[in-house]
């Protein structure tokens, strides 16, 4: 088992930097999530990782050892690919035999481990099945029993969930967590959705465009996230963000939205304390849905018109526009709203400031 | 699909599935022609005239060859020829020493040629230019590089520092070779191209996966590379087997198939009693013989190939 | 693996290929320079033999086209001119014929499921040797009055690339996807004129690469021109390998030029057309 230092990586394709100075250190047994949009750089930092691609600078260490320039064969580490690179032409068995028989295992050892494994991995049943007859979510469990049963330090998914229907999606979450509690690995975890990071991952490193934005707990990054990026890409419906201005007025701060009002925050908020201390004034002010309060007409907070109202079962999302911006609030279905009506709205949870130009989080 | 619907002059519209197979029936009208006529009436000739005595010499047209018919006698000749049954092994033998040669040449190139490196195009270009050149020619080019007189000598005495002084095409035994070598030389390059498509044909994950597995170059090629490639192999040893058996032009054009009989193979040999021998109902017996032999052979070949496909396809509808 | 390996490695392939290139260029760069030989180099003793021309001529080009040459005393009854034009007519009308019935024909059996007898059938084509069929041939082209006629020559070679032209547009076909010409089909079009107007433009590269193909096929046949042409519409090969004359017999430099000749269109032809060949040549099997 083996923590993972990456060092400065970075990996350029030509004119095209794919991965800029990342500094990461990821703790043995940990499972941290690199989420990202397409093209943020997680798969290829995670190739790097795994050496498939070498870095144009920077280094990995496993533990102490540099293995910048080890080639991939050697590194053990764990590789389940998205499309699973299953030998379609092989039997279960022969899959889950095949490292062990590349290494030059005797074969009464390989027989108990493969049964232990296909044990685990509840393919037992299939065992002798040839691998084209497998389903989706068998082919997954083969995947990653196929890479376990080399007993590796470290294990690297490249976004595995993403072939299986929305329902097994769950289910899997919790299979996977519950392996990696077993399997006792260090578990590097490329996702662009950010439900599975925040459920699975003890820590999540978000990355944008080759660079590293934040690096936290699931809990850190949602509620705490240190640039306009993060905070957009964490929660679903995302948080909303609009362009406002601070301004004081008769010693009191708040902030300007322009025609559709103004948010003042109260004396004992510590948004009135930021505001109060921040050099710009030009800033985004980012609350979730979750927390929009929204009151009838006529009262204080933002004027804003009902659009849209999405009922998804349990709760309804509420598309609010106002002159120059939008919000959606999430709540119960009893909030009384029609499309048309003007309501308030106002933050009744976290606020967040954001630097108008930088993204970056005001405090 | 097969409703229709009724115009408003009344008549019934074909369905676009219905009109779809209206086309597809004309469309492949010429090709069902063009075979009927070349296998209908050449079979048919085949076989009536191989079931007599007829030949040009008669002085009268085909047809009328039932004024001598003699069933299977052409056959039972054929039987005991032993220069037929010299044709076909001497045939035989090409075949079995050229394509297995073609085959790992071949191979052995292509896995030269899977990575990428600098001029790749261009070695791949002059690589496959030997196969482009017409036959008869090629025939010709080792025609003049095989006289006593010729480069292969001069070459040989350079390299092994003795005068070689060998007689290529008037030798029994090195005609033989002489002509294995131009065949090999003109249609590796063939099975180097097929091969390539297989092994660049192999996926690449499942290559990075076994690396990542620890398996090293050749256990890769053994159980990922290899397996993937059968169809392929399959394909390319087909295709040079059957061709290899029909060989005329290299051969006719650098030995006409001698000295002697040696280097005759089974399309000299019916070329010969073609022209030579003049007995057209025995070579149409020969003909007949040697169609169904191939047809077995490449029926073989066709239906390794079907099966393969078929599982293909049912893995596709898995997956 | 390490550099070292890696630098090994990489020197033994370029050793090899450059070794195979070598083997491979051999007999063409001989026969190139037999064609720039005159007469007295034609044959010489080993220790006298030269890789490159000591004078080199182009005598024997003229001697082939002209007929006379000033170095060798005799005149040929027939020159190359009419054989060349002659393989370029025959081997353009056979290949139009090819590649127009098979191309139809791939299309009905690919997109239509009709005469699903037809791939297994053509394919039967090759299996003949050309020499056994070539009896039953020779007698109906000459009692159609075929012989020594462009499209008796035509039509049998159309025939017997047809497969080719045949497996390689079904190939190709069966790559196409079916959207887009669905999606033309319900804008109204007839099938013909999808095939026509949506699908044809779509396979153009593959369908060059096929007339390509079937084109070197036709020019480089040898066995059924000679057996069914006697002087109006003697082909290369034919007209190449005939080249003896009473007096001096072999005429090597005159052949290899022609050989020349007749070789190289193929060459450069199959160069520019070799990427998509490949995909037709493996019947698809597989998944690109």
């Amino acid at each position: 088992m083996s923590s993972i230092e990456l060092t400065n990586l970075t990996k350029r394709f030509g004119d095209l930097v794919a991965v800029k100075d990342l500094d990461l250190s990821i703790k043995d047994r940990e499972f941290v999530a690199l989420l990202g949009p397409s093209g943020c750089g997680k798969t290829t930092t995670m190739n790097m990782i795994a050496g498939i691609e070498a870095p144009s600078g920077g280094s990995v260490c496993f533990d102490t050892r540099d293995i910048t320039h080890t080639s991939m064969g050697k590194r053990g580490v764990g590789f389940v690919f998205q499309n699973y690179a299953i030998f379609i032409h092989m039997s279960v068995y022969k899959n889950l035999a095949f490292g062990l028989e590349v290494a030059g295992t005797p074969r009464a050892e390989i027989d108990r481990q493969v049964a232990d494994m296909a044990k685990l991995m509840r393919l037992t049943r299939q065992i002798n099945w040839p691998a084209e007859r497998l389903s989706v979510n068998e082919l997954q469990r083969l995947a990653i029993g196929r890479s376990a049963i080399i007993k590796p330090n470290i294990f690297l998914l490249d976004e595995p969930l993403s072939n299986l229907d929305a329902a097994f999606r769950a289910e899997m979450r919790t299979e996977l967590k519950h392996l990696q509690h077993e399997l006792q690995q260090t578990m590097v975890y490329v996702t662009h959705d950010q439900l599975e990071a925040m459920s699975m991952a003890d820590r999540i490193a978000v990355m944008d465009l080759g660079v590293l934005q934040q690096y936290g707990s699931p809990l850190d990054v949602y509620n705490r996230p240190t640039n306009r990026f993060v905070a957009n890409f964490i929660g679903a419906p995302s948080m909303n963000l609009l362009d406002c201005r601070i301004v004081g007025e008769n010693g009191a701060t708040k902030l300007d939205f322009g025609e559709a009002g103004s948010l003042t925050p109260g004396n004992d908020d510590p948004l009135t304390q930021i505001c109060q201390r921040a050099q710009q004034d030009r800033v985004v002010f980012g609350f979730r849905p979750e927390d929009v309060k929204l009151e009838p007409d006529g009262g204080g907070g933002l004027s804003m018109k009902v659009t849209f109202v999405e009922r998804i079962g349990p709760r309804s999302i509420i598309h609010l526009e106002g002159p120059g911006h939008e919000v959606k609030a999430v709540g119960d279905n009893q909030i009384p709203a029609r499309i048309g009506d003007i309501m308030r709205v106002g933050s009744g949870g976290l606020s967040h400031l954001f630097d108008a130009d930088t993204g970056r989080r005001v405090e | 699909m097969t409703t229709s619907t009724t115009t408003v002059t009344g008549a019934p519209e074909l369905s676009l599935a219905q009109q779809g197979v209206k086309l597809g029936r004309w469309m492949t009208l010429p090709t069902q022609l063009l075979l009927v006529f070349i296998f209908a009436f050449p079979g048919a000739m085949i076989i009536y005239v191989s079931m007599s005595w007829w030949g040009p010499l008669d002085g009268v047209p085909w047809y009328y060859a039932y004024e001598s018919l003699n069933w299977f006698d052409n056959y039972a000749e054929l039987l005991e020829d032993e220069r037929f049954w010299g044709s076909m092994w001497r045939t035989f033998i090409i075949m079995i020493v050229v394509v297995p040669v073609e085959f790992f040449l071949g191979l052995g190139l292509a896995i030269l040629f899977v990575d990428n490196f600098a001029l790749k195009r261009v070695f791949y270009s002059v690589l496959l230019m030997p196969m482009m050149v017409v036959p008869a020619v090629a025939g010709y080019m080792f025609y003049i590089l095989f006289q006593s007189n010729g480069p292969i000598n001069q070459l040989l005495s350079l390299i092994t520092g003795y005068e070689i002084d060998l007689v290529w095409l008037s030798d029994p035994d090195n005609a033989f070779i002489a002509i294995m070598v131009a065949d090999i030389w003109q249609w590796t390059p063939l099975m180097f191209l097929i091969l390539l498509a297989g092994l660049l044909g192999v996926p690449e994950d499942q290559l990075k996966a076994a690396t990542l597995l620890g398996a090293n170059w050749a256990q890769k090629f053994w159980r990922i590379a290899l397996p993937k490639m059968r169809i392929v192999m399959v394909i390319a040893l087909v295709i040079r087997a059957v061709e290899a058996f029909k060989l005329f032009d290299v051969m006719y054009v650098m030995t006409k198939g001698g000295p002697g009989v040696a280097t005759e193979t089974i399309s000299v040999y019916i070329y010969k009693v073609t022209f030579l021998e003049l007995e057209w109902s025995y070579v149409s017996a020969i003909g007949f013989a040697v169609l169904m032999f191939l047809t077995a052979l490449g029926g073989i070949g066709i239906a390794i190939l079907a099966n393969a496909q078929k599982k293909k396809r049912l893995a596709d509808v898995v997956d | 693996m390490t550099a070292t390996n890696r630098l090994w490695f990489e020197a033994m392939r370029y050793t090899l290929i450059v070794a195979a290139l070598i083997i491979f260029l051999i007999p063409i760069a001989w026969m190139a320079t037999l064609a720039f030989k005159p007469v007295a180099e034609w044959t010489t003793a080993i220790s006298e033999i030269t890789w490159l021309p000591k004078n080199p001529t182009l005598g024997n080009f003229e001697f082939i086209f002209t007929g006379e040459t000033d170095e060798v005393v005799i005149t040929l009854p027939n020159t190359a001119t009419r054989p060349i034009f002659a393989s370029l007519v025959v081997a353009s009308l056979s290949t139009l014929l090819a590649v127009v019935v098979g191309t139809l024909g791939a299309y009905g059996v690919s997109r239509f499921g009709v005469g699903k007898n037809l791939p297994l059938s053509v394919l039967q084509l090759r299996l003949f040797p050309p020499m056994a069929v070539m009896i039953p041939v020779m007698m109906m082209w000459s009692y159609l009055a075929l012989v020594d006629t462009f499209w008796g020559l035509s039509l049998i070679y159309g025939i017997v690339t047809l497969p080719f032209s045949f497996w390689l547009m079904k190939t190709f076909f069966d790559e196409v996807p079916r959207e887009i010409e669905e999606a033309a089909l319900v804008e109204g079009c007839s099938q013909w004129r999808v095939f026509y107007r949506v699908t044809i433009p779509m396979v153009k590269a593959p369908l060059a690469t096929t007339v390509l193909f079937v084109f070197i096929l036709n020019w480089s046949d040898y066995i059924i021109a000679l057996l069914l042409t006697r002087k109006d519409w003697v082909t290369i090969p034919v007209y190449m390998n005939s080249l003896n004359t009473a007096m001096t017999g072999e005429m090597y430099g005159a052949k290899a030029a022609m050989g020349l000749i007749a070789a190289i269109p193929p060459v450069v032809l199959g160069i520019i057309i070799q990427k998509h060949l490949v995909r037709g040549l493996t019947f698809g099997a597989l998944k690109q």
